[in-house]
């Protein structure tokens, strides 16, 4: 290899681009008008006063600027997207029951088998629209509920109504805003005091359809003492058009309860990913966001803890690697409003073959949250001298019993320990792969096994005959 | 020794820290002159008695009195008990960096005498009790516990003690953590302070420190109360069969 | 639109007195003219840039200054009175100093120069002198290599209206070993203030600049705007140390500037004290290959006192090496924030950059807020950033009690061991002592 070369590592190669032809049972037309909004609500047959919600939604949209800080907005053509795609005329109690295109898509992206195996529940939108929901029996009888919002709120209207938009209100910024005006699928669940959900629940989005906007809703409701590992995965075929994914998140974990959210996104190098996820946790519960940005062109995304309880806990670990063209703007929030309340905060990044990432983090300590304790710790490694990196933390610390800290650190992979490696006969390659394994690896230890392996495999994937 | 004179009284002290009780009524009276240990196995309260007679904020006392020279100290914050002439050598003396020894020790003698100690005369008497103490000139110009060595953390320990001139000393596990040359040198320092108007009260897990500073009364401390008393044959005994056998007792 | 062309108007009127006053030379007189242009056509920061988040930007715009009614300084016009007591005491000791440059709104400019030095031909003057008798330096360097108006609203207002300054020259090749002391002292006479310095350090120069500025205790302009630039040649070597102990001044503005050419470095100490309203920018730009630069630097804000500081270590060419420990603390009702960015850029190969900053909280009411920026395009790097946010620690406090401090004691010794390390960096106990009165008087208050 000549010495100005730099091998390439990365996750560049995407897998699951594999498309269908566009064949829907409805769509509105491109663009974003009061027209699509009542379209969609008539669609859904839903209440007036989910109705109301979007259609303040949308005014809210118009009126707030695109935000000028994290990625580019400037090329994304929000006219040129379609907000809402029906894929089926209903959605399937089993996979057999559903279009045979879709089933097959989620048969390669390997749902109905991770179904069986490891999962209680599994969601599957594709468009706009859940095609396919389940829920082990057991986890019924215990009360749990586990559906796609929109069915949601047509059996649990109270409760859709007494949490939607509490954790995050709609006009929090510009995209929660348009996600509540043309919301739809996404994930409802509610689970009952004291109830443990040992195995995973999982929900994954696929968008078919070029210039796909895709706006998922999801609000997960845990009652005190109670525990669940919800899993989130997305992915998308390639197209030379841009398409958006826009999805709001909102979480309520009551006293003592535990969450742990994890996201894998892999979405296609053309979509733009601009998700709201938001905790508000009370008194000794804990939350953790577990976030793997892998895919997508821009993704702005910080997952936030509001500890609201005294004694909570928010934990966020992020993992983004950034490769050709993209460009993942992820960090955390922590807001501490509580007394003895604690967040810790880690982020990894890779960026190689032009791509950029950047951690953006906030940790607020408001003035009666007494002896606060957060701990913040960003490192990043650079692969090449065409790829870029940045750390924005944003400390505000208003009270002084505070003990907050953060800490960043930006490499390249160690000369002495590739020739330490290539010493013990690894190929550069490997040792490569080895050592970007190792960064990620406090990280990829805390995601399902499946994705862990899923992960490491494409690390050592690209590394193979990315060298000329 | 004819008259001893009562210098520290402690009369039914409880102690909780948090809301968990640790000390459960401890009476102990320590004249001019003696020389007390106080020893127990891990978690009987050793450490808790010297950070409550010290005054810690951590833990609370619910109940009883400590008299010092005819006062009761527990309204007193840890500093006016040090000026009254109260003294704990700790077992884990804390670093603070940025502030030097001598920057120290002449703030703490000023503010024990409650008088401006000419720097000269300061300086002439820390370098004299350097001296006695065999210790290098070099250890004033050092952070205060920095980077210091667990030997190192005990003699700057005793140089305070030396500097201050207090009445009742508290040591606590003074001999943990040094091999027993360290202990040999930190003894003999401890014992050229000693005199017949101090008192001195030893917290200790193990026997060996007492070899070198010889008590003339040993307490053994249980789950929070002092379940026997004796003179120094009963650390000999406790050395013979250890504290289970104690314990068993204690249970029967 | 008519008061604007008024204010314009006016403007133009002051900055023609100011510099006719000072006897300028044309080209000095045509480069205010310029930079008032550009302030005119300027808009004022909005606050919602990054770097003017946490300081409101109307203390700058306030209508009773910023515009200076007249040169500071007037040639064979001042009140000689009494010697102000820090500047009388920096005069006193002024054999421990290479050269020495004292300027207050009372007396006279008096400078004194060693004899060693003077032959060695270190120059130290007060700008309008200097602009009079080295023109060739002053105006090849001045606001013009490292601060230009371009740069800012408030640093094109400083360029138009300056009107006391220092000017220092350390020749080619030569080393200095006594520090410079460039000293202002500001009794509130003047209700606004643009103090300028100029460094020039020449090809393999090396010196230590102190720069301190006092006030009286009961009356200090209202508002200062000033500004340091250094110019660092190849090779060259510098200590730039400011201590800014204007306490009672109302707002203070700092543009602190270097530029560093191949292999030179600068280290800048900074002791900040100042203003009730303070923000400080403080920028290296590592130009050439080889430049190293080291921030190091402490803050104590007490009372209602607002401190924001911004600093910027760009590394714009590969082996460049920056380093910034920013520690502080704040007390009372104060509030401090800082923002440092670590910017590398992609000819920037081999770099090595670290930025720390450290706060103390003493105090329920006080707040401090941090946001330190890795911007890094290159890869071949090594670059850390931390910032930590704390109280006292409450064993610190306990052990010294039980060695019979009283707690305002213990509190102020561990307050002085935490600033020490950066303190200690200060030449002579003159400058140490005066800084540690000065966190004495904060802890107090």
């Amino acid at each position: 290899m000549a010495a100005n070369e730099v091998p390439k590592i990365g996750l560049d190669k995407y897998k699951y681009d594999f498309k269908n032809p566009e064949n829907y049972y409805f769509r509105v037309q491109k663009g974003l008008s009061r027209e699509v909004v009542q379209t969609i609500s008539e669609m859904k047959n839903e209440p007036d006063w989910m109705r109301q919600i979007r259609l303040r939604a949308l005014e809210i949209y118009n009126k707030k600027p695109i935000p000028k800080w994290g990625g580019n907005l400037d090329d994304i053509d929000f006219d040129d997207i379609y907000y809402y795609i029906k894929p089926a005329e209903k959605m399937g109690k089993s996979w057999d029951d559903i279009p045979r295109d879709i089933r097959e898509t989620f048969d390669k992206l390997g749902i109905p088998e991770a179904e069986q195996k490891y999962l209680s529940g599994v969601g599957a939108q594709y468009e706009s629209e859940a095609v396919y929901h389940s829920l082990r029996e057991n986890l019924k009888k215990q009360g749990v509920i586990f559906l796609d919002m929109d069915s949601g709120l047509k059996q649990y209207p109270d409760l859709v109504r007494e949490y939607f938009g509490t954790v995050v209100p709609t006009g929090d910024n510009k995209f929660s805003a348009m996600n509540t005006a043309v919301w739809s699928g996404g994930s409802f669940v509610y689970i009952p005091e004291g109830v443990h959900v040992d195995i995973p629940l999982q929900a994954y989005f696929r968008i078919n359809a070029r210039n796909m906007g895709q706006f998922e809703r999801s609000l997960i409701i845990a009652e005190p003492g109670s525990y669940l590992h919800y899993i989130e995965g997305c992915t998308a075929p390639i197209y030379s058009e841009d398409s958006l994914h826009s999805g709001v998140i909102e979480i309520i974990v009551k006293k003592g309860a535990r969450i742990r959210y994890t996201t894998i996104q892999n979405w296609a190098p053309n979509v733009y990913n601009l998700v709201t996820q938001r905790a508000v946790v009370y008194e000794d519960a804990v939350m953790e966001w577990v976030d793997g940005n892998i895919g997508s062109k821009l993704t702005m995304k910080y997952p936030a803890v509001f500890l609201k309880g005294r004694g909570a806990r928010g934990e966020i670990l992020s993992m983004s690697y950034a490769g050709k063209g993209q460009h993942q703007d992820a960090g955390a929030k922590a807001v501490h409003l509580a007394p003895d309340t604690s967040s810790n905060i880690i982020s990894k990044s890779i960026s190689s073959n032009g791509g950029r990432a950047s951690y953006r983090g906030l940790v607020k300590v408001s003035k009666n949250a007494d002896r606060v304790k957060s701990n913040t710790r960003c490192d990043a490694l650079i692969l090449d001298d065409i790829s870029r990196s940045d750390t924005y933390p944003y400390m505000e610390v208003d009270n002084a019993t505070a003990r907050i800290s953060h800490e960043a650190t930006v490499s390249k992979i160690g000369d002495e320990q590739l020739f330490y490696l290539q010493s013990r006969g690894l190929t550069e390659n490997e040792a490569m792969a080895l050592i970007v394994r190792g960064f990620v690896e406090s990280i990829v230890k805390e995601l399902p096994m499946e994705y862990a392996v899923e992960l490491n495999r494409l690390i050592e994937l690209q590394m193979d005959g990315s060298i000329g | 020794m004819c008259n001893p004179q009562k210098l520290l009284e402690i009369i039914d002290l409880h102690v909780s820290i948090e809301d968990k009780k640790i000390l459960k009524g401890i009476n102990l009276t320590i004249h001019r002159g003696e020389i007390h240990a106080l020893m127990g196995p891990n978690g009987s309260g050793k450490s808790t008695l010297a950070n409550a007679l010290m005054g810690h904020p951590a833990y609370r006392v619910t109940k009883g009195k400590v008299i010092f020279k005819g006062q009761n100290i527990l309204k007193m914050s840890p500093d006016e008990r040090a000026r009254l002439g109260l003294f704990l050598a700790f077992q884990y003396p804390t670093a603070i960096p940025g502030v030097t020894v001598s920057n120290f020790l002449r703030t703490a003698v000023n503010s024990v005498r409650n008088e401006e100690i000419n720097v000269l005369d300061f300086h002439k008497r820390l370098n004299e009790k350097m001296k006695m103490l065999a210790m290098d000139k070099s250890f004033t110009k050092r952070y205060l516990n920095d980077g210091f060595s667990g030997g190192e953390k005990k003699q700057s320990e005793v140089l305070q003690l030396v500097m201050l001139e207090p009445e009742m000393v508290i040591l606590d596990e003074t001999d943990s953590g040094l091999d027993i040359d360290a202990l040999k040198i930190v003894s003999s320092d401890i014992n050229k302070v000693m005199n017949e108007n101090m008192g001195m009260l030893i917290i200790t897990h193990y026997v060996r420190i007492l070899q070198y500073i010889k008590p003339q009364f040993v307490h053994i401390l249980f789950n929070g109360e002092i379940v026997e008393s004796g003179d120094y044959s009963l650390a000999e005994h406790l050395e013979e069969k250890g504290y289970n056998f104690i314990m068993n007792e204690e249970q029967n | 639109m008519e008061t604007i062309l008024k204010q314009e108007e006016l403007f133009k009127q002051t900055v023609m007195e100011i510099s006719e006053q000072l006897a300028e030379p044309q080209w000095l007189r045509k480069r205010r003219l310029r930079a008032l242009k550009i302030f005119n056509r300027t808009p004022w920061p909005t606050g919602k840039e990054e770097e003017w988040r946490k300081t409101k930007i109307l203390h700058f715009q306030n209508e009773r200054y910023p515009v200076p009614e007249s040169a500071f300084w007037k040639p064979g016009k001042n009140v000689f009175t009494r010697i102000p007591a820090p500047v009388s005491a920096f005069l006193e000791e002024a054999a421990r100093y290479a050269g020495i440059l004292v300027q207050t709104d009372a007396l006279p400019v008096q400078k004194y120069l060693g004899e060693e030095e003077a032959h060695r031909h270190l120059v130290i003057d007060d700008l309008p002198t200097a602009a009079r008798k080295y023109p060739e330096w002053v105006e090849a360097y001045f606001m013009n290599r490292v601060i230009t108006p371009e740069q800012g609203k408030l640093e094109a207002l400083h360029g138009a209206f300056w009107n006391i300054g220092a000017f220092v020259r350390i020749p080619e090749g030569s080393a200095f070993e006594k520090p410079i002391h460039i000293a202002y002292h500001f009794t509130g006479k003047e209700q606004s203030l643009y103090p300028h310095t100029l460094v020039v350090a020449e090809p393999n120069s090396r010196a230590t600049i102190i720069e301190t500025v006092t006030t009286d205790e009961m009356e200090a302009p209202v508002f200062l705007n000033r500004q340091i630039e250094i110019f660092a040649g190849e090779g060259a070597c510098l200590d730039y140390m400011v201590i800014q102990l204007e306490h009672s001044a109302e707002t203070v503005y700092s543009a602190f500037r270097s530029t560093l050419k191949k292999d030179s470095s600068v280290n800048w100490r900074l002791f900040s004290f100042c203003g009730k309203t303070s923000k400080t920018h403080l920028e290296i730009d590592l130009e050439e290959e080889g430049a190293t630069a080291d921030v190091q630097g402490i803050f104590l804000g007490g009372d209602h006192q607002h401190l924001d500081f911004n600093t910027i270590q760009k590394h714009l060419k590969s082996r460049t090496r920056s380093t910034l420990l920013l520690k502080g603390a704040v007390t009372g009702h104060s509030k401090s924030a800082f923002r440092g960015v670590i910017h590398i850029d992609p000819n920037a190969q081999k770099t090595d950059a670290y930025q720390l900053n450290n706060n103390l909280l003493l105090s329920k009411n006080a707040q401090a807020d941090a946001n330190p920026v890795l911007e890094i395009e290159a890869n071949d790097i090594r670059c850390t950033h931390g910032a930590t946010a704390g109280q006292l620690d409450d064993s610190q406090l306990f052990y010294l009690q039980t060695r019979g401090l009283p707690l305002k004691l213990a509190k102020r010794l561990i307050v002085e061991g935490y600033f020490k390390t950066i303190v200690d960096l200060l030449p002579n106990d003159t400058l140490k002592n005066a800084v540690y009165d000065e966190i004495g008087r904060k802890l107090n208050d």
